[in-house]
């Protein structure tokens, strides 16, 4: 009798965390461009050379319009943590250095992956970040992060 | 009461300034997108400091007058600051950015002083020009000494910082910042003038100054080496009472009772004065950072300008990222030493070796704890050795004071950004 609740609990366990594993392997997060732009892909290192203020052009040599998602957001900090392996706390500090240094203007901020795809589509050379699943045909993937 | 009344009109005026300013760019907004965009924002570090050596000040940038120690046990004024920003984004190629900063200044007074307000054309995407008043970037966070909350330590290494007083000039740089084959690359040229109040009615003055600097970042790793070169001129009641009298000589007794004649050398007054000297500063940093620890080097020299002596500076932090917290440890020196022989004035060689007796060697250990997103709190502890018969970098030594004595700062900050 104890034997088999031990081993269902175990079986619920199994369940509860393959669930778990599915969810955070699903939150894939993708980095978009507008359909017509003429970038095709990005490296992780170019999106975190990037998304840290060291170069300010996308592959193609154009401006970069960097497009993050509101702060403190599990997309944008999952985003950081995966392209440039930093933590928000790092992000915000060395944006706090690149901005009252008078070096660059933090990146535009967007509510949601929709405004994203929104800023995206219509600011030239614009690039952010969405979850997988919000791919439309306004925005190109550029590179998957997984 | 006169005093922080002026003061206080005196941020007035200028915020007024400031957002009758944003207020006649910001009028033209036209849709939120593409229009003009203006920023407000700000950061601060409330600090205080404590100093086992009662008989002399620490300070953490040269320009400050007093500091903890003997003028006040536990201190607040080394470190503490607040400053306001406003950003300007007229077009992807076109903005302004202003920044104002009240701290303890060369006079003892909190009065605001414009820390930052140029234009910035980024003509090209890898091409930006900037116009007006920017951070003098010397050293490897020069640009950025004031921002807390961005550096790991209660404030930079002052062997290397306290040092240079410096903090803006009024010109014009270009930058480029580029790719190549993975390497980010940003090259900075820059050319201007600057003029800084120091402590004793002080003037300072590098005018006309120009400097380059090459950043390079691949992976985990950021190099950095930087020149600026300038014509130095220094004023003040007591260094032009002392060159007026190498120059023209001290009669019988206007040293100290009964001292001797010394005549006149103009020579040695224009070889030793600082008036339109050159001077030159070099330094190369190193950062590695792969996440779970980093280190960051620099080292630098000032070239002997005047009586002021040759000095290397340099210093080592390494520190572990565990969760929200950040212990670290510095160890860093200042040395200085004469160029040349002694002269045949002992006015002169009085200067010279005064100026020379600040070396000194740090350890210091400490903890970042990021509290909150916009919020860190830091303890240090920094233990100070000066040189055999050196006062180091400390500065109201009273008769009391013995040249040499070791001594402990104690520090704690909270660090914000708004």
């Amino acid at each position: 009798m104890k034997i088999q609740i031990y081993s269902r609990t175990a079986a619920t366990l199994v369940v509860v965390c393959s669930a778990l594993l599915c969810t955070l392997a699903n939150a894939s997060e993708v980095v978009v461009v507008a359909a017509n732009s003429p970038v095709s892909a990005v490296t992780t290192d170019q999106l975190s050379q990037l998304f840290l203020g060291k170069v300010h052009t996308l592959p193609n040599g154009s401006s970069a319009v960097l497009i993050d998602q509101t702060e403190g957001s599990t997309a944008r900090d999952d985003f950081y943590s995966k392209a440039t392996g930093k933590s928000a706390a790092q992000i915000k500090a060395l944006w706090s250095r690149l901005t009252f240094s008078g070096a660059a203007q933090p990146p535009k901020s967007a509510s949601g992956d929709a405004e994203v795809k929104k800023f995206v589509s219509t600011i030239p050379g614009a690039i952010g970040y969405i979850d997988k699943t919000a791919v439309d045909s306004s925005v190109k993937v550029v590179l998957t992060l997984d | 009461m006169n005093r922080s009344r002026v003061s206080f009109s005196l941020s007035v005026l200028v915020f007024s300034r400031c957002a009758l300013v944003v207020a006649m760019i910001g009028s033209g907004t036209a849709s939120a997108q593409d229009g003009p965009s203006v920023r407000f924002s700000g950061f601060g570090t409330i600090g205080v400091a404590h100093s086992s050596e009662k008989d002399a000040d620490f300070t953490s940038v040269g320009d400050q007058p007093t500091g903890a120690g003997h003028t006040r046990s536990w201190d607040f004024d080394p470190d503490s600051k607040l400053a306001a920003q406003v950003d300007v984004v007229a077009s992807e190629q076109l903005s302004a950015t202003a920044q104002l900063m009240t701290r303890q200044r060369y006079d003892d007074s909190y009065r605001p002083e414009l820390m930052m307000a140029f234009g910035k054309w980024q003509f090209a995407p890898e091409y930006a020009l900037r116009v007006g008043r920017m951070p003098l970037p010397v050293f490897l966070i020069s640009d950025s000494r004031t921002v807390g909350f961005s550096q790991t330590q209660i404030r930079p290494p002052v062997d290397m910082y306290n040092a240079f007083s410096v903090y803006h000039y009024d010109g014009a740089d270009l930058t480029w910042t580029t790719n190549f084959g993975g390497i980010a690359l940003k090259s900075q040229v820059y050319a201007g003038t600057t003029k800084t109040r120091l402590p004793g009615d002080e003037t300072l003055k590098l005018t006309p100054l120009a400097g380059a600097n090459v950043t390079m970042e691949t992976g985990d790793l950021t190099l950095r080496a930087s020149y600026i070169r300038g014509k130095a001129s220094a004023s003040s009641p007591a260094i032009n009472g002392a060159f007026q009298g190498i120059r023209y000589g001290f009669p019988p007794g206007a040293l100290f009772p009964g001292s001797p004649e010394i005549p006149g050398d103009p020579a040695l007054a224009d070889q030793y004065g600082v008036t339109n000297k050159t001077i030159s500063y070099s330094s190369i940093g190193l950062n590695y950072d792969p996440g779970r620890w980093f280190v960051t080097s620099e080292l630098g020299a000032v070239s002997a300008v005047g009586v002021s002596a040759h000095q290397t500076l340099g210093y080592v932090t390494a520190g572990m990222r565990i969760g929200s917290f950040t212990p670290y440890a510095t160890v860093s020196t200042f040395k200085d030493k004469i160029a040349g022989s002694t002269t045949n004035n002992p006015v002169v060689d009085a200067l010279r070796t005064n100026s020379a007796a600040c070396s000194q060697k740090t350890l210091g250990v400490g903890l970042r704890w990021d509290a909150m997103k916009n919020l860190a709190f830091k303890t240090q502890f920094d233990h100070i050795r000066p040189d055999d018969g050196s006062t180091g970098l400390l500065i109201n030594t009273q008769d009391s004071y013995r040249p040499g004595s070791v001594y402990n700062i104690f520090s704690a900050s909270a660090d914000f950004v708004f």
